[in-house]
């Protein structure tokens, strides 16, 4: 009803002022030629007539034009869902000027009945004299997906027999419930589908969306079904089901994924004990026996030494994905000072590029704020760009790091070597899994692990993390991190730090429920 | 088992290092002796729990992975079930066991410090243990 008020308002005001420019039109014209035709009044009456005549066509034309806009859009629609074979291209409702709400919501309801009826068709047999909202639901059950309906309020509408037995409810239990209570969902991305669905809601008339790698949790946190998930929402919808949402089960195929990063991770543990202990020996040995052995044993000591603490590293990273990957990279960001931590950084690292003969510079502008940053996490961040700028450093020996107050307020920090440089056709993938993309791990070496846990880490900062090169030149990776004011909001009463958890599962319906 | 006692004056700050691997009890015990604490090294959770609960030490090294009793438990008992009066002993979490954040954070609140031992050599452990003392 709403619709039908709206339109002839608006209407009305396009024939109104169509009107008034007429006889404006008009008038002028009269005004126009008796100054030129002063002499002759034949001429004078006759050559207005016709101008005039000309000019009232001309406005009933748009007039007519105007308001069959909307009549037309709509018995193209109904020829559109008319066909079976539904080729060519839906009429779009979007940008009529006069009628669009009602002309969508009624197109909406032709498409409704028209696959309603298509569907009763197929299923009975008999065309539409049994009830619709019967077959409707009938037709889904015989999709093997599971498949959801939601109203604009977010209730469950339509519930197949898949969507039952893949979330373990019967559907009685679940109709006209709230859709979130029903199946929780986890995502990885930041835009879950509350969050999509509250701007389509508010922005548009339609839109579909997929997501990979959705998972529903247990209590723990635990997944227990992994899936792709397409949503496909249509405003004002007169049937009251507003999104349509799939589920394409995957939860074997990323359980082995899983698995892969998991057995990884299994294995590399048990380096830790060993590397414990030679590291610690590598030590006694420094301590006792390092002044007095010649300079080429005390080289080979260090170099036993560096090999350790890449190893630590190594193991340290390996660790720290499985734990990206299953949730459980939680870090605390604090109030820090960012040069006391490079330069602590950087001791540690001095080692490690002395034996392969590089030197590391720092270079710490003065006008740095304090950083929110996780001290050990972003330790592990330098201990990675830094790992690989001498592992592509090549022959030059040089390691600039430096960092400034960028120009959006962030601290910037750059490590540049100026070795053999990145092949632009891996850059893409640097920041990858390696385990996602054998075929860059083979042209990049290692680099793909840490470079995946350094976004990681940067990301649960609040920062963003990327590259700069030139093959043969070298390269630059940046990070940004947040000064520590600019997050201090977020710490709460009594705590001495604001936890993030690095790339972890965002809840779906953690936004505004109770 | 393993069992390593010193026997200096008995003014010095006394350890307990709990840990079942040789060798890293063996580097513990050393780099700590050097520093002037008097260690005592056992390898076994039960016999763990029965020391530390009739004999005082200042600091308490543990480790989560046992034979007979594991380290969470061991905190656990120390911490709450056996003792009266309460321990006074600064309890260190030395292990290369990899947590789920929750349990972790759970052991964090019960011990005055968390060490991941690959993490760290015999010598910053030292400087771990100075801090924990206030030295």
């Amino acid at each position: 009803m709403q619709y039908g008020k709206k339109y002839t308002q608006k209407l009305s005001l396009a024939v109104a002022i169509h009107l008034v420019t007429s006889v404006l039109a008009t008038l002028g014209l009269w005004l126009g030629l008796s100054t030129l035709f002063a002499n002759d009044t034949v001429l004078l009456v006759a050559s207005w007539a016709i101008s005039s005549g000309a000019v009232i066509s001309l406005c009933t034309y748009l007039i007519v034009k105007t308001s069959y806009k909307p009549l037309h859009t709509l018995a193209d629609t109904i020829i559109y869902a008319g066909h079976s074979s539904r080729g060519g291209v839906a009429p779009e409702t979007e940008k009529l000027k006069i009628g669009k709400e009602m002309i969508t919501a009624l197109a909406m309801q032709v498409y409704d009945l028209a696959s309603m009826s298509t569907q009763s068709q197929t299923i009975t047999g008999t065309s539409a004299a049994s009830p619709m909202q019967a077959v409707t639901p009938n037709v889904l059950d015989r999709v093997g997906l599971p498949i959801f309906g939601i109203d604009p309020d977010q209730n469950l509408t339509a519930i197949n027999r898949a969507a039952c037995e893949y979330i373990c409810v019967k559907s009685e239990d679940v109709l006209g419930k709230p859709f979130y209570d029903a199946v929780k969902l986890s995502f990885q991305s930041e835009e879950t589908f509350e969050i999509w669905l509250k701007d389509r809601q508010a922005n548009a008339l339609n839109g579909v969306r997929l997501w990979e790698r959705v998972r529903t949790t247990d209590a723990e946190g635990n997944a227990i079904k992994q899936f792709d998930l397409v949503a496909s929402f249509s405003k004002e919808n007169q049937s009251g089901t507003e999104t349509m949402l799939a589920i394409y089960d995957r939860t074997e195929q990323y359980k082995r994924d899983d698995q892969e990063i998991s057995f990884v991770a299994l294995a590399v543990h048990e380096l830790r004990t060993p590397l414990t202990i030679m590291k610690g020996y590598i030590e006694v040995f420094e301590d006792e026996v390092g002044p007095s052995l010649n300079p080429e044993l005390t080289g080979f000591m260090h170099k036993m030494q560096a090999s350790a603490q890449q190893l630590t590293a190594f193991v340290g990273n390996i660790l720290n994905v499985a734990r990206v990957e299953e949730n459980q990279l939680v870090l605390k960001l604090q109030e820090n000072n960012w040069s006391d931590i490079l330069k602590t950084a950087v001791d540690d690292l001095a080692l490690r590029a002395g034996v392969h003969g590089k030197q590391i510079e720092l270079s710490i502008a003065d006008n740095l704020p304090s950083v929110a940053a996780d001290r050990i996490s972003i330790h592990e961040v330098i201990n990675n760009l830094v790992d690989n700028a001498i592992k592509y450093s090549g022959d030059s020996d040089k390691i600039i790091i430096s960092t400034t107050l960028n120009s959006d307020g962030m601290v910037e920090t750059g490590v540049r070597d100026f070795g053999i440089g990145i092949p632009s056709a891996v850059m893409p993938d640097l920041f990858q899994k390696f385990y996602r993309s054998h075929k860059s791990r083979v042209q990049v070496g290692g680099t793909g692990l840490g470079l995946y846990l350094c976004k990681a880490v940067v990301g649960a900062h609040g920062g963003n993390i990327w590259v700069r090169s030139k093959e043969g030149e070298g390269s630059i990776f940046s990070f940004t991190l947040q000064p520590f004011d600019k997050v201090a909001h977020e710490q709460a009463a009594g705590e001495d730090g604001i936890m993030r958890g690095a790339h972890g599962w965002i809840k779906n319906h953690s936004l505004n429920r109770q | 088992m393993d069992e390593h006692t010193a026997q200096p004056p008995a003014s010095k700050p006394s350890i307990l290092v709990i840990e079942d691997e040789r060798f890293i009890s063996e580097l513990y015990t050393r780099a700590l002796e050097k520093a002037g604490y008097l260690v005592k090294t056992i390898a076994d959770g039960e016999q763990a729990l029965l020391e530390a609960v009739n004999n005082h030490y200042d600091i308490i090294l543990l480790d989560i992975m046992l034979p007979t009793m594991n380290g969470v438990d061991l905190l656990y008992k120390m911490k709450n079930e056996h003792v009266k009066p309460a321990m006074t002993s600064k309890i260190i979490i030395t292990t290369n066991l990899d947590q789920k954040e929750e349990t972790r954070t759970k052991i964090e609140e019960m011990a005055d410090g968390y060490l991941i031992k690959a993490e760290i050599t015999p010598k910053e452990l030292v400087s771990f243990v100075n801090q924990v003392m206030g030295v």
